[in-house]
């Protein structure tokens, strides 16, 4: 470890360095125009609750923990991908930043909203570096793939526990569990576990789901007994989820299903049979479970012709409050927003629970279309970072488990956004790395560590080779 | 891993067109539609304090605040809030937007929301830098201690005997400054609680609103402008001054008993005896007309019309305004002394208009016209609410000054003698009993009763129009202040009216107004004109 530190200087990860350049100057931009907003005496900001002298203090605490990771990764995993960490770092920053900028501001002010953004900022990055360390080899993750399947099905063991002991399903954060003075939810962990198990039980199995001996009439499918604990695992979280009445999980956990069977198989059959069995279990639950026809139902208001019956489903309790405020928070940013502290995308009268799955529409209110695209952009520079790393990855374990990973972000962004936007019943799903919410980050920079680390161990295995 | 490759080639091209279809439902939400959907009823945004509108505020001629606005407890921007409840029906109401205002806030909300000149330019820049839309202040005429000293007295307890005095809540005070035309307090009675209406109208709560509707008594009505009564023996002024003005009366004109007491025969119909008001104490004639009009003798006065001619009556009738509307800042409902659809009237019923019966109608806001000339010389001063506009920095818009309103209604020396005459109504004639309490009053009070007998057994209308301080030493000296008062259904004029008002001027003059009092009159005056016996 030694001879690493003389090179270090013309080792060291300038392109990150130089990436990170401008996420530093829009953070810094931004939180200067937050200050600004918040001398203007119209602004929706409530000055009492946010403070002056500590205004940089997200900004410029951003700024110093990713410089930090540049310099250890630099000494330690120098040839780890440069481009995905100015990403994130970037997209964490916004999310403290609007945490800062929504917390005194919400039905009941938080102040605090954004420190304790930053702090979970903090420690997802550290678990992110952890990760990378103690992943000393990735494959070892595909040797414990049945303990990863026991702890997801204990992770949604708990959370049935969770739910049985509370009545009222409809309290958001039903399914937190709470350790210390934070809520966690185990969901987000639930989503690797699966992607591991996954990965590895379908690089396994690869030529057996690839041939596809079993025919059920036009549909070729993998034999049973290779089938069966992939059915298991999936029904079984499905069906848990369900009953916790998290339908955007069960999305997300499905979507990731179906990218992991058609990464593995290569096979739109797989696909096609799936979405079929999705449709059936849908409408079953469509039929069992009243929350998800309400869900379904609220999809119908009409805010274009605003109604009677528009006005009964944005009146009934858990109607369509939250998503017509969410739109006309969306499209009172117009193309260029009303600028970051400028509108009103939260609290009473507006978007009520505005910092998990909505902020996405109060980015859309600030920042308008042209923000919302450029945060796109930034997705797709993830997506695709993150699909390079899976191409370029050396077995077949890591190209799924890369690949998995990373359809987690595009999955859970599509959802979300969807949700937001009226085209999907809107669900408690997370914005990766914008919304607040501690254990979706620590979860996705567990992902960005994996990722990393992968990226890292192909680098030294090519130039091994070379 | 070939197989693998291609799978994550195909799903990124996936996600890339799903991404694509997300960025293009954003524009569906951010740009196509966003007029619409912003324009929801339930997006506050344009309702918050911070956003929206700040209406002027409004304020007495002394800077006294009277309507400015409140942020609104949960509800759309601001509430108006006013501070004196007796000026309702002046100032109005302004709810929002969405309803229909009143008042000053009606008839001035172009300024007030700062919609006109220059201020709306302001407002403009003011949108583009987002900042709200400021209006402008409006300074009213009103003298805020005058209204308090006046909505005070209104309910001064008189003695209700149910013969000549009835119990009444319902009536209207205007005073003004006869000179500048300014109106220094407005009441109408019953009112009713702008705050509150405006409070639970902006929440959807219209009970209050209904219940106002729908209450018998009319809290809603601004009586002293959109009140039509009859006006009784006050409109007898009307005719003196027509009489004496176009030459055809004057106040020495004497009437025999037959003349004075009735019967007097009017295109075949009877006048007298009935309603002479004098018979009883009346023992030597012949009497004048200036005797006729201090004890107000109904006959006397239908004579004196008649002898004028209808097209001349109405022609002074028309000087002030009467059957047309009155240009002012607040819409007033035109009086009218001609029955529907003619153009002229009978002897009989030229009579019966003369001495203010007959088919009068007028507002107290028109009663205060025909004072307000008496008081001014002759000429009448185009009445005044507001004095001046100042947008948001108290730098003036508009200041409206005191002007005549048409040439002069008529001759100073006709003023000088119908103001003559007034102090003979209060000195010897029908105000001058100790009831009224102008007698005992040291303002020099002057003025005319009224009783409007409305007939079907209903208690008739108190009225008095006055001015003040006069001094019959010093005629040419002219009252500072008119007061028209009125009573619905409260009996006689005089005695039901008249205590207030007194007690209205000695307030006025002596805590606002601070002047002087007149020299006391000569104790034999009545003896020596001979208008008392």
């Amino acid at each position: 470890m030694a001879g690493r530190f003389p090179g270090v200087l013309q080792r060291y990860r300038w392109t990150e360095l130089g990436l990170f350049i401008i996420p530093f100057l829009l953070l810094l931009l931004e939180m200067s125009q937050l200050l600004i907003a918040k001398a203007d005496p119209h602004s929706s900001l409530s000055k009492s609750n946010l403070p002056t002298l500590q205004g940089l203090i997200p900004a410029l605490g951003v700024i110093i923990v990713l410089l930090i990771v540049n310099m250890i990764f630099s000494i330690f995993f120098r040839k780890a991908d440069q481009m995905l960490l100015p990403l994130v770092g970037l997209l964490s920053g916004f999310g403290v930043l609007m945490a800062t900028r929504l917390g005194p501001d919400l039905t009941n002010p938080d102040p605090a909203l954004g420190s304790r953004q930053l702090l979970w900022f903090l420690l997802g990055v550290s678990v992110c570096v952890v990760t990378v360390f103690l992943l000393r080899n990735v494959e070892w993750l595909e040797r414990y793939k049945y303990t990863s399947a026991a702890f997801g099905i204990l992770l949604v063991g708990v959370t049935l526990f969770r739910t049985l002991q509370v009545h009222n399903l409809d309290a958001p954060g039903h399914d937190q569990l709470n350790i210390g003075p934070f809520g966690f939810q185990p969901s987000e962990l639930l989503k690797i576990c699966i992607v591991i198990f996954f990965a590895a039980y379908l690089s396994e199995n690869q030529d057996i789901f690839a041939a596809g001996n079993l025919r059920l009439g036009p549909v070729r499918l993998p034999p049973l007994r290779q089938l069966g604990p992939l059915i298991l695992m999936l029904g079984l979280s499905l069906l848990l989820f369900l009953f916790v009445r998290e339908l955007g999980l069960a999305l997300l956990i499905y979507g990731i299903f179906l990218c992991m069977i058609y990464l593995g198989s290569g096979k739109l059959s797989y696909v096609v049979a799936s979405l079929l069995i999705f449709v059936i279990l849908g409408y079953i639950g469509y039929k069992l479970f009243g929350y998800v026809r309400a869900r379904f139902v609220v999809l119908g208001v009409d805010i274009l012709n605003w109604n009677g019956a528009s006005e009964q489903l944005y009146n009934q309790p858990g109607g369509a409050y939250q998503i017509v405020q969410g739109l006309i928070a969306l499209s009172s940013g117009g193309i260029l927003g009303a600028g970051l502290g400028l509108g009103h995308p939260a609290g009473r009268f507006f978007v009520p629970v505005v910092q998990s799955d909505m902020v996405f529409t109060a980015l859309g209110e600030e920042f308008g279309l042209a923000g919302l695209f450029a945060i796109i952009g930034i997705y797709l520079l993830i997506l695709y970072r993150g699909f390079r790393i899976a191409v370029e990855a050396t077995t077949p374990f890591t190209q799924l488990l890369a690949a998995g990973l990373t359809s987690i972000f595009a999955l859970q962004t599509l959802i979300i956004a969807a949700g937001d936007m009226k085209f999907l019943p809107l669900t408690g799903i997370p914005l990766p790395f914008l919304s607040y919410g501690g254990s979706s980050l620590l979860a996705n920079y567990i992902i960005i560590g994996i990722l990393l680390r992968i990226s890292y161990d192909t680098a030294l295995e090519r130039e091994g080779r070379v | 891993m070939n197989t693998i490759n291609t799978s994550i080639r195909k799903l990124a091209t996936l996600f890339i067109a799903l991404f694509i279809a997300l960025s293009a439902g954003l524009v569906y939400w951010q740009v196509v539609v966003a007029q619409q959907v912003t324009a929801n009823v339930h997006n506050s945004r344009p309702c918050l304090a911070s956003n929206a509108p700040i209406r002027g505020r409004i304020f007495d001629r002394n800077g006294v605040l009277l309507a400015d606005n409140i942020p609104t407890q949960g509800g759309c921007g601001y509430l108006r809030r006013y501070y004196d409840p007796s000026l309702a029906g002046v100032i109005g109401y302004y709810i929002s937007p969405l309803y229909t205002s009143t008042g000053i806030e009606h008839s001035y909300d172009a300024y007030l929301s700062g919609h006109l000149g220059k201020t709306a330019l302001d407002n403009t820049i003011n949108q583009t830098l987002h900042r709200p839309a400021v209006g402008d202040d409006i300074y009213l005429t009103i003298d805020e201690r005058i209204q308090r000293i006046v909505d005070h007295y209104f309910d001064e307890p008189i003695n209700i005997d149910n013969n000549t005095k009835y119990p009444s809540d319902r009536g209207a005070v205007v005073v003004t400054d006869p000179h500048s035309g300014e109106i220094l307090a407005m009441l109408s009675r019953p009112s009713f609680d702008p705050n509150r209406l405006v409070s639970t109208v902006s929440k959807g709560d219209l009970s209050y609103y209904k219940q106002l509707v729908a209450d018998p008594e009319q809290p809603l009505l601004e009586r002293p402008l959109q009140g039509r009564y009859v006006p009784g023996s006050t409109y007898k002024t009307m005719t003196l001054i027509a009489g004496l003005d176009s030459g055809k009366a004057t106040l020495n004109q004497s009437f025999d008993r037959q003349h004075a007491l009735g019967p007097v025969f009017l295109s075949g119909q009877a006048f007298g005896p009935v309603g002479n008001n004098i018979q009883g104490y009346t023992r030597f004639f012949p009497v004048t007309a200036e005797y006729g009009y201090a004890h107000s003798d109904n006959i006397i006065f239908a004579q004196i019309g008649v002898q004028t001619g209808a097209a001349t009556w109405l022609d002074y009738n028309r000087r002030f305004y009467v059957g047309q509307s009155i240009p002012f800042d607040l819409p007033v409902q035109p009086s009218s002394v001609l029955p529907n659809g003619q153009s002229s009237l009978a002897d009989n019923q030229l009579g019966a208009d003369a001495f203010g019966q007959g088919t009068d109608f007028v507002t107290p806001m028109q009663m205060s016209l025909i004072d307000d000339a008496v008081a001014n010389n002759g000429q009448l001063m185009q009445p005044m609410l507001v004095a001046k506009i100042v947008d948001s920095s108290q730098s003036p818009i508009q200041t409206n000054s005191s002007q005549p309103l048409g040439s002069a209604q008529m001759s100073a020396e006709t003023a000088t003698e119908v103001r003559q005459s007034m102090y003979g109504v209060v000195r010897c004639g029908s105000g001058s009993v100790p009831e009224v309490k102008f007698i005992t009053s040291p303002w020099g009070i002057i003025g005319k009763t009224g009783t409007a007998e409305l007939g079907n057994g209903k208690p008739p209308h108190s009225w008095l129009i006055t001015q003040a301080p006069y001094s019959i030493t010093n005629p040419s000296q002219l009252p500072a202040l008119t007061i028209v008062a009125m009573k619905e259904n409260g009996g006689e004029g005089g005695s039901v009216v008249g205590p207030m008002i007194a007690d209205m001027y000695n307030d006025i003059f002596t805590t606002v107004m601070k002047i002087p009092a007149p020299t006391p009159p000569d104790p034999n005056y009545c003896l020596v004109t001979k208008l008392t016996q």
